[in-house]
């Protein structure tokens, strides 16, 4: 008996040394395991503001629900209450629910208060919620294309989410303390904390107010001409700030929308030959290198041969004496090509180079486009003839804006910018630095653009770019579309471009119609009653007041102009119905909306100025 | 000195003669105690009432720190509804001041968008128009100083 006392002492007193003594950190580990915790601490996204503090951008959270398979004892009866409130199929539930291999999986993700709210008053044994940070637009789809858009995992996936993920995302955190069986944290035990830092925030140059008012009227424009789509720019020229980026895509019910933030940010993204907006660049090119005057008079025909090619001007005429700037008012296609080659092809090209053709813009944006511009020595005569009408290159329309921009800011480049500031995790604004541009035009050449621009609005081409009060510098661009391989007489992009006010310009602006029916084709009527539209609800938003009190000059002579012509210069604003309506079935049609227009008086048919 | 002592009951003012009658019969049986004896007993006793008054200290200083988490807790919980009170109402501001919304409350008052823009020329002598705009931004007034108080999520 004394025996088996003393091997089992013997027993318990070398397992207690063993515990404590020998495998002593072991235990303690294993200890301090069981009641250790980690909880991640989330980074919050950084939100995105307008250049007014306006949320274009921000996170919310919001409870993400999940369950427990190994605790869920019917999965189909659990699918069935679960899937009218989440909105996820019911044989989606079941199949997730019932993979008793896992202890978690989502049953929907950072769903509405209400649903959550729902789902726990089934109160289903196993089903639990998290929180998880929602992404939200506060104004849907405004300026999507260039904000882009978030993962399920709050990832960028586009736009400037993409572009700045790194700074957005922040620096996740974490909290390290002893918890007891219920969870609950054990006072004066191990804790400690390393603090999450919130992402930065970006605020963007653009104007919330003016973006809107810009996809608008684009898309009401789109929908009236009944083009495929349509992207418009405001640049203000003394900073370089994009004020506003639009996309705007016509959709099979026949109404335009603002892109989502899925599609291509277009100005940007996408390369367009330019046609006779580019012949700004040929003009100034010349006068700065002293091969033409603003009073040099060319003998033109209304075609030239160059080559084998034979280019035409938009509307047959009889040979005219005219001078230069009348060929740019007129916008004549031959008159520009005579100028193109006294220019010659290596100083053309240098233009191009110095406008910022050719390569991306100084505005950081994924997928951006550079432009193609062939070297000098490839064009030979027909690329030359091209080049100085606008075509055989293509641009972006940022960088078609960027040679406006220039003139505009007296023959300096305006490096454009999309992003003012950003803010730190602790509150301090950092402003961005306005780049630096360089003198590409003498303040001579510049002051000779603006006196021909200005006319193409006054009593040109442009005719329906004028706004009551001011005066606008301008230029018109009808461009024939490439189909099937050959230049196509039905395809067209009508744009026009220009700056306001022309003595002493604040901002630039470039919109884009791409293949507006036939009737609409050309820029002055297509693109220009949208540049009015939009340049006049900027200069009205910044308190930019009319330079003179005679500013309504030109406004007078472009309306007799455009009344001449029968040009009915209008926007009409054509409301597109809720995309899920059209769904629905319960939109109008195109034709239907175009003969609502046409019987409104604002879609004109008849014959409509060169380009 | 003597190393005993009498230990009697407190007698107060009673004559001798008196005590002395009475004394003879109702005389209280004296002991002698020891002193290291009663040292031990009143040492015992102390100690008896330093660790229970230890223990009950110890317990409510557990009890209190117990109530500190509790409250830390519940203040925390707090600050997370808060915050996500404050983020729910950005972003129903955010909403409300869109331009899509501005626009649909505006039509519902039956505000239009006027078909011409007219120019009035003010008089020099009218004051301008450098009140600030309605539109400046207030960022650095509002948001970053409100950032900093968020804190972090848990």
């Amino acid at each position: 008996m004394a025996v088996v006392v003393v091997v089992l002492c013997g027993a318990v007193t070398w397992r207690l040394v063993q515990v404590q003594v020998i495998e002593n950190d072991r235990y303690e580990s294993l200890a301090m395991a069981q009641r250790l915790d980690t909880v991640p601490i989330d980074a919050a996204r950084g939100s995105v503001f307008d250049r007014n503090g306006s949320d274009l951008a921000l996170s919310v959270r919001r409870d993400s629900i999940w369950a427990n398979p190994q605790v869920v004892i019917d999965p189909h009866g659990y699918a069935a209450q679960l899937a009218p409130l989440v909105g996820v199929e019911e044989t989606v539930l079941v199949q997730r629910l019932s993979d008793r291999t896992k202890e978690f999986v989502y049953v929907a993700r950072a769903v509405d208060d209400e649903v959550a709210d729902a789902v726990r008053d089934l109160d289903l044994a196993g089903v639990d919620f998290i929180p998880e940070p929602k992404r939200f637009y506060p104004a849907g789809d405004l300026a999507a294309p260039v904000l882009g858009t978030v993962g399920t995992e709050g990832e960028g996936l586009g736009g400037v989410e993409l572009l700045y993920e790194d700074v957005l995302h922040g620096v996740p955190g974490e909290l390290v303390l002893e918890r007891d069986r219920d969870g609950r944290a054990i006072p004066r035990t191990v804790r400690r904390q390393v603090a999450a830092q919130r992402g930065t925030d970006l605020v963007l140059t653009l104007d919330q107010a003016l973006q809107y008012e810009v996809e608008q009227s684009l898309a009401s424009q789109v929908t009236a001409v009944a083009a495929d789509g349509g992207v418009a720019v405001v640049m203000d020229v003394t900073t370089g700030d994009v004020l506003a980026m639009a996309t705007v895509l016509r959709g099979d019910d026949g109404f335009a929308r603002p892109a989502s933030a899925l599609e291509r940010n277009r100005p940007l993204t996408d390369v367009y030959e330019p046609g006779s907006t580019n012949k700004v660049v040929t003009y100034a090119a010349a006068l700065e290198a002293g091969v033409v005057g603003p009073d040099t008079t060319f003998e033109v025909p209304d075609w030239i041969q160059v080559d084998d090619r034979v280019f035409t001007d938009s509307e047959e005429h009889p040979v005219r004496q005219m001078p230069a700037r009348g060929c740019f008012a007129a916008s004549s296609n031959v008159c520009t090509i005579q100028i193109g080659q006294a220019l010659g092809a290596e100083r053309l090209h240098d233009a191009f180079d110095a406008f910022g053709f050719g390569v991306p813009t100084a505005i950081e944006f994924p997928g951006q486009a550079s432009g193609i511009v062939r070297d000098a020595d490839e064009w030979h005569e027909v690329g030359l003839a091209s080049a100085a009408i606008g075509y055989g290159l293509a641009v972006t329309p940022m960088q078609m804006l960027g040679a406006y921009a220039t003139i505009a800011n007296g023959g300096v480049t305006v490096p454009p910018r999309l992003v003012e500031a950003t803010i730190d995790s602790d509150g301090t604004q950092v402003d961005r630095p306005i780049a630096t541009g360089r003198r590409v035009l003498s303040n001579a050449t510049v002051a000779t653009m603006r006196s021909l621009m200005t006319r193409v609005v006054t009593g040109g081409t442009g005719s329906c770019a004028a706004i009551p009060g001011y005066t606008v510098a301008g230029k018109t661009g009808t461009a024939r579309k490439i189909v099937g391989g050959a230049y196509s007489n039905q395809h067209f992009f009508a744009s026009f471009a220009g700056f306001a006010p022309a003595e002493a310009p604040r901002f630039a602006a470039l919109v884009v119609l791409d293949e507006p029916d036939y009737a609409h084709r050309y820029g002055g009527r297509a693109a220009a009653p949208v540049f009015a539209e939009i340049m006049q609800f900027a200069l009205r938003l910044e308190r930019v007041a009319p330079p003179t009190v005679d500013g309504s000059a030109q406004w007078d002579a472009a309306r007799a102009a455009a009344d001449a012509a029968g040009t009915n210069c209008a926007v009409p604003h054509i409301a597109a119905p809720p995309a899920d309506a059209t769904a629905a079935g319960t939109a109008v049609s195109a034709d239907s909306s175009k003969e609502a227009a046409t019987a409104a008086g604002n879609v004109s048919g008849g014959t409509s100025p060169s380009a | 000195m003597t190393d005993v002592a009498l230990r009697m009951p407190a007698v107060v003012g009673p004559r001798p003669a008196e005590e002395a009658d009475r004394g003879a019969r109702t005389r209280p049986r004296l002991e002698v105690v020891s002193e290291p004896q009663r040292r031990v007993r009143l040492a015992v006793t102390l100690g008896v009432l330093v660790t229970v008054a230890s223990l009950f200290a110890l317990v409510a200083m557990s009890a209190l720190l117990a109530q500190g988490q509790f409250d830390v807790d519940r203040l925390g919980g707090e600050l997370e509804i808060e915050q996500q009170r404050y983020e729910d109402l950005r972003r129903e501001v955010a909403e409300k001041a869109s331009p899509a919304q501005i626009i649909a409350a505006a039509n519902a008052l039956g505000l239009v968008v006027p078909d011409t823009t007219e120019y009035i020329e003010a008089p020099i002598a009218a004051p301008s128009s450098e009140e600030p705009d309605a539109t400046t931004s207030t960022l650095a007034e509002t948001w970053a100083p409100a950032k900093v108080s968020l804190g972090d999520r848990h």
